[in-house]
């Protein structure tokens, strides 16, 4: 009859889309925001997913954030390594990816990196971004700490892209620090007082001479004698500084191994 | 027969004595050796610091020609007291110095009469033009000054100056170093080396000008020079029908002084250039002989301007046979802090930039 034939084929269709709603659901992969400490607003968890999704999609490298409440004991840095291991984050055979994780209970933080993550997120590159993300979690702003996340994450892979990673020597701009820009702001007055006392100098001609110099008879200048006595010298000599090692192009990953065995990049530290 | 003499360190100051072993002077105290032949020229400059010696000739200025003086009147200004020459031709109408109308008229007498002039070679046009060239390009000038001017209140006067000729023969002495660095794997070595310089040179200076006149500023006349004697004559009344002239009142001892600054200056100058080639460099006694001075009166051509802005006395000097013209102008206040701001915040924003590039 036409009425089950169609409802049949109805099915089938439901069925199908379910399937494929699930299978792409298995292919996207774990949520990529796990907020149990609660630090985020709906809204903001949602657009901060987004985000996360759009970075780690376009540059084959999950971008993971992490809140929780109490880690059971664990340090952060292996709480933030086994979490990504056992959660199944990662692109690709080396599971490619980074992660930061932030605890509310002992106020502990953590970067975890694995497969190119490594090589994107170097020792200096997290050291960075240290500097610029706990700020925001000192100051309770966990929006901004994350989003900042965000941000960097999205510069630090364009940059690994290119085929090097932003190191010690190549560091993302930055805005200048207050001591830097209060030397520049004395110095710009400085300047502007210089530039002016010119200008009044435009003002000033009259001035007495020093010299005689225009009333000297050509030619009448005679050397009678002249000397130069060397008397004794001394020579005083003074260590060379050594050389520190330096790294040179290119930046250097610490790595570790994780409970499960696999090699992991990091950084952590409490706010 | 040798004579028991001792030698100073010229590091410390210490007593030298001669070492047998390394055949030259050491000093016991610090150390410090010398080639011998090299402490005895230096003992021998010690010994040249002349002591000093100016002697000049004094006599200047001949008496007036008989009828000359006839022709002279010399105005005095009841204002100030300022005392202008004119020729009897000329009448003089108001004060250069203040501006207030000349009074009372005396024949001259008692002045010296001048032995050269250098005549007026620019005219009032002339005047009137650099005065507007003065002006111009000027950045903090206010906008105001430019328009509120008395540009004809132009005077054309002779200003007395005491002309001096020298001979100098001057000596100095000087302590320099000579610096050379060189490094091998684990230092870095600095040889300085000390020399002890000798110079002794003679020059001649002719027809330095020293104002003469108290009510000139001395500085402002100074600020005008130089002036070409090549283009002086011999001193006729006629030259200053038009123009008035001011007679000295200071004496011409009493502007030696200044002559004497001035080439001292330029002979110590002299000398410290043709020292050439050490790190450090300073000179540790100069001495200089004048001799031969000898001093005229002259009279140089000016032009002389007075304006008046806020409660303000601007005067304006232009050597009227080289035309060139000096005077302080004022600044507007309000142009200067803008610019002061402008600046700063400009270049703060050039230097943060620049610095944020190079991070």
């Amino acid at each position: 009859m036409k009425k089950s034939r169609f409802l049949n084929i109805l099915s089938l269709i439901v069925l199908l889309v379910m399937a494929g709603g699930s299978a792409v659901y298995a292919l996207s992969g774990p949520d990529r925001v796990m907020d149990y400490a609660d630090l985020l607003s709906d809204s903001e968890e949602s657009s901060l997913r987004e985000k996360l999704d759009s970075i780690s999609t376009e540059y084959e490298c999950d971008v993971v954030a992490v809140t929780v409440d109490s880690m059971n004991g664990k340090t952060a840095q292996d709480f933030a390594d086994d979490f990504y291991d056992f959660r199944g984050y990662g692109y690709g055979s080396d599971r490619s990816g980074i992660l930061f994780l932030v605890d509310m209970g002992e106020r502990a933080w953590a970067f975890s990196t694995r497969g190119d993550g490594i090589f994107a997120f170097n020792d200096d590159g997290l050291a960075y971004m240290e500097e610029e993300i706990i700020p925001y979690l000192s100051d309770g702003d966990y929006n901004g700490a994350f989003r900042e996340y965000a941000s960097l994450c999205e510069k630090f892979l364009k940059k690994a892209e290119t085929g090097t990673a932003y190191s010690a020597s190549d560091m993302p701009k930055r805005m200048l620090s207050g001591e830097m820009t209060a030397i520049l702001a004395a110095g710009g007055v400085g300047l502007g007082f210089l530039g002016t006392l010119l200008m009044k100098g435009q003002l000033k001609s009259v001035r007495a001479k020093e010299t005689a110099a225009d009333y000297i008879r050509q030619g009448s200048f005679k050397l009678i004698r002249n000397e130069d006595t060397f008397l004794y010298s001394r020579v005083t000599k003074v260590p060379r500084p050594k050389d520190e090692n330096r790294s040179g192009g290119g930046g250097h990953s610490t790595t570790h191994r994780s409970s499960s065995g696999a090699s992991h990049g990091g950084r952590s530290g409490h706010f | 027969m040798s004579q028991i003499r001792e030698y100073k360190c010229p590091s410390c100051g210490g007593v030298l004595h001669f070492d047998s072993g390394v055949q030259k002077m050491r000093c016991e105290y610090c150390g410090t050796e010398l080639e011998v032949s090299a402490l005895e020229e230096y003992n021998e400059q010690l010994n040249e610091d002349l002591p000093e010696s100016i002697n000049w000739n004094m006599a200047t200025g001949a008496e007036w020609n008989p009828g000359e003086q006839s022709n002279m009147r010399t105005y005095v200004c009841k204002s100030c007291g300022g005392e202008i020459m004119a020729d009897e031709n000329t009448a003089a109408t108001s004060c250069p110095f203040c501006g207030s109308p000349v009074v009372l008229m005396e024949k001259v007498s008692g002045a010296l009469r001048p032995d050269v002039v250098i005549p007026f070679k620019l005219d009032k046009e002339a005047a009137k033009e650099a005065y507007r060239k003065h002006l111009k390009g000027k950045i903090l000038l206010p906008k105001m000054f430019k328009e509120e001017n008395h540009i004809d209140e132009i005077q054309g006067i002779y200003v007395p100056f005491w002309l001096f000729d020298a001979s100098t023969d001057a000596a100095a002495r000087y302590n320099g170093t000579k610096t050379s660095t060189w490094q091998d794997k684990n230092y870095i070595y600095t040889r300085t080396s000390y020399y002890s310089i000798y110079r002794n040179g003679q020059m001649q200076f002719d027809h330095v000008p020293v104002d003469g006149s108290s009510r000139m500023a001395d500085d402002m006349m100074e600020a005008i020079e130089p002036f070409d004697f090549n283009e002086a004559v011999d001193f006729q009344t006629a030259y200053l029908a038009g123009y008035l002239a001011d007679s000295y009142d200071v004496s011409v001892e009493d502007s030696i002084g200044r002559a004497n600054a001035r080439i001292r200056q330029s002979t110590e100058n002299a000398l410290r250039s043709t020292v050439s080639g050490y790190s450090t460099l300073n000179t540790v006694n100069s001495s200089i002989r004048i001799s031969d001075g000898h001093s005229s009166y002259a009279l140089y051509p000016v032009w002389f301007m007075n304006t008046t802005w806020k409660g303000q006395t601007f005067v304006f000097a232009m050597n009227g046979q080289t035309g060139k013209m000096v005077g302080d102008l004022p600044a507007d206040t309000m142009k200067l802090w803008i610019w002061r701001i402008a600046i700063a915040l400009g270049s703060f924003a050039l230097l943060y930039l620049v610095v944020w590039l190079f991070q």
